[in-house]
C-alpha cells in the first residue's frame, strides 16, 4: 500500500496576516496532525514561527501590481507542482490568494480566513478564493451574517 | 521612549513627519525613537531606523512607554499583547499608501472598543498625545483557540487518524 501522507500547507503574507496566522498556530497541538509546508511571501523570519517545517517564498504582491503577481503566479505553480498539498489553511493576502488558487487548480482544498483588519466586507482577496474555497472563515460575527456561506469561530487578533 | 514604527512592509512619510515636527514643535516631549522604512521623509528631531531585526523591534517594543504606528493589526496586536498603549494612523488609498482604506476601518473600530488611540490630522495626533498618559487599552480577548478549534474538526474530517503524517 502506497497512500501517500496527506499534505497540509499553511501561509500567510509579511505583516499582519502572519501575526494572524502566527496565533492560530499557537493553538496547533489541538490538531490531529500538523503542517508539513509553510508558504510566505517574504523571506522574512518566517521559519520561527514553524520550526523544522520547510517554507517555500511565492514573492509580496498586491492588486496594483500586475508583474508581481504574475512573479507570484509562477512561484505558486512552481511550488503548487512539487508539493501537491492536500489542503491549504491560509490567513490571506493576495499572494496567497493566487497560491491558493493554483493549489486548487492541482486538487487540494483551501481553508481561507479572513483577515480581522476586513470589518465591513470580505477582502478583495477572499472575494477572489470564495467560490474555490472549502470554508471561508470571517473574524466579525456581523461579517459571517452578512455573507452566506462564512464562518465566525473566534478571533486571530 | 516613544517607538514610532510603520511595520516591515511600507513607506508612511505621513506619518513619520507628523511626529517628528511635533517633537520638532515642542508638542511631543519625550524622546521618541522611529523605524521609518523606505520612506523619503528622514527625521530631523529623533532617533531614527529603515528597518529594525526582529529581537531589536522587541527590544525596542519592551523599552516603550507608548507605541505609535499605522493601523496595521499586526503592530496593533503586539501592542495589545504586551499592554502598551498605541496610537494608530490608517493609511490611506487616496495617498497611494494602500490600496483600499481598511486601516481607517481598523482604526475606527479598535479605538472604539477601546483598545486604541487613533488619528488622522496633526490635530487629533495633539489631541491623542494629551490623552495618552492617561490611558489604559481596553484588554483583547481574541479567540484564537475558537479558530483553530474549527480547523482541528476539519482536519478530523479530511485526514482520519491513519493517514496522518505523524511529526514530533
Amino acid at each position: 500500500m502506497s497512500k501517500r501522507p496527506f499534505r497540509f500547507c499553511v501561509g500567510a503574507s509579511s505583516g499582519g496576516h502572519m501575526t494572524e496566522l502566527a496565533a492560530l498556530l499557537a493553538h496547533r497541538s489541538l490538531w490531529p496532525l500538523q503542517p508539513s509546508l509553510f508558504v510566505s511571501s517574504l523571506a522574512l523570519g518566517s521559519n520561527s514561527i514553524l520550526p523544522g517545517v520547510p517554507s517555500r517564498v511565492i514573492g509580496e504582491c498586491d492588486r496594483n501590481q500586475p508583474a508581481r503577481a504574475i512573479a507570484t503566479l509562477f512561484r505558486s505553480l512552481a511550488v503548487a507542482w512539487r508539493e501537491r498539498p492536500d489542503l491549504v489553511v491560509t490567513t490571506g493576502s493576495l499572494p496567497l490568494a493566487i497560491f491558493s488558487l493554483v493549489c486548487r487548480l492541482f486538487g487540494a482544498r483551501i481553508v481561507w480566513i479572513d483577515s480581522i483588519s476586513q470589518i465591513d466586507r470580505i477582502s478583495v482577496s477572499g472575494r477572489l478564493v470564495k467560490p474555490f474555497a472549502y470554508r471561508f472563515f470571517v473574524q466579525w460575527p456581523e461579517l459571517a451574517e452578512r455573507y452566506p456561506g462564512t464562518i465566525y469561530a473566534g478571533e486571530l487578533a | 521612549m516613544i517607538f514610532l514604527t510603520v511595520g516591515s512592509a511600507l513607506p508612511f512619510d505621513r506619518l513619520v513627519e507628523m511626529v517628528d515636527r511635533a517633537v520638532g514643535d515642542g508638542v511631543v516631549r519625550e524622546e521618541v525613537f522611529a523605524q521609518v522604512g523606505a520612506g523619503r521623509y528622514r527625521p530631523l528631531h529623533c532617533e531614527f531606523v529603515d528597518f529594525l531585526a526582529r529581537p531589536e523591534y522587541e527590544a525596542r517594543f519592551a523599552q516603550a512607554s507608548a507605541v505609535v504606528s499605522h493601523a496595521g493589526i499586526g503592530t496593533i496586536a503586539t501592542a495589545l499583547k504586551a499592554g502598551k498603549p498605541i496610537m494608530v494612523m490608517p493609511r490611506k488609498k487616496v495617498h497611494g499608501e494602500l490600496v483600499d482604506d481598511h486601516q481607517a476601518l481598523t482604526a475606527e473600530r479598535f479605538a472604539a472598543l477601546g483598545h486604541v488611540l487613533a488619528f488622522s490630522t496633526r490635530a487629533e495626533f495633539e489631541a491623542g498625545m494629551r490623552r495618552l498618559p492617561g490611558f489604559v487599552p481596553a484588554p483583547r480577548h481574541a479567540n484564537a483557540e475558537g479558530v483553530a478549534r474549527a480547523i482541528g474538526t476539519l482536519l478530523n474530517q479530511l485526514c482520519p487518524a491513519d493517514m496522518g503524517n505523524m511529526q514530533p
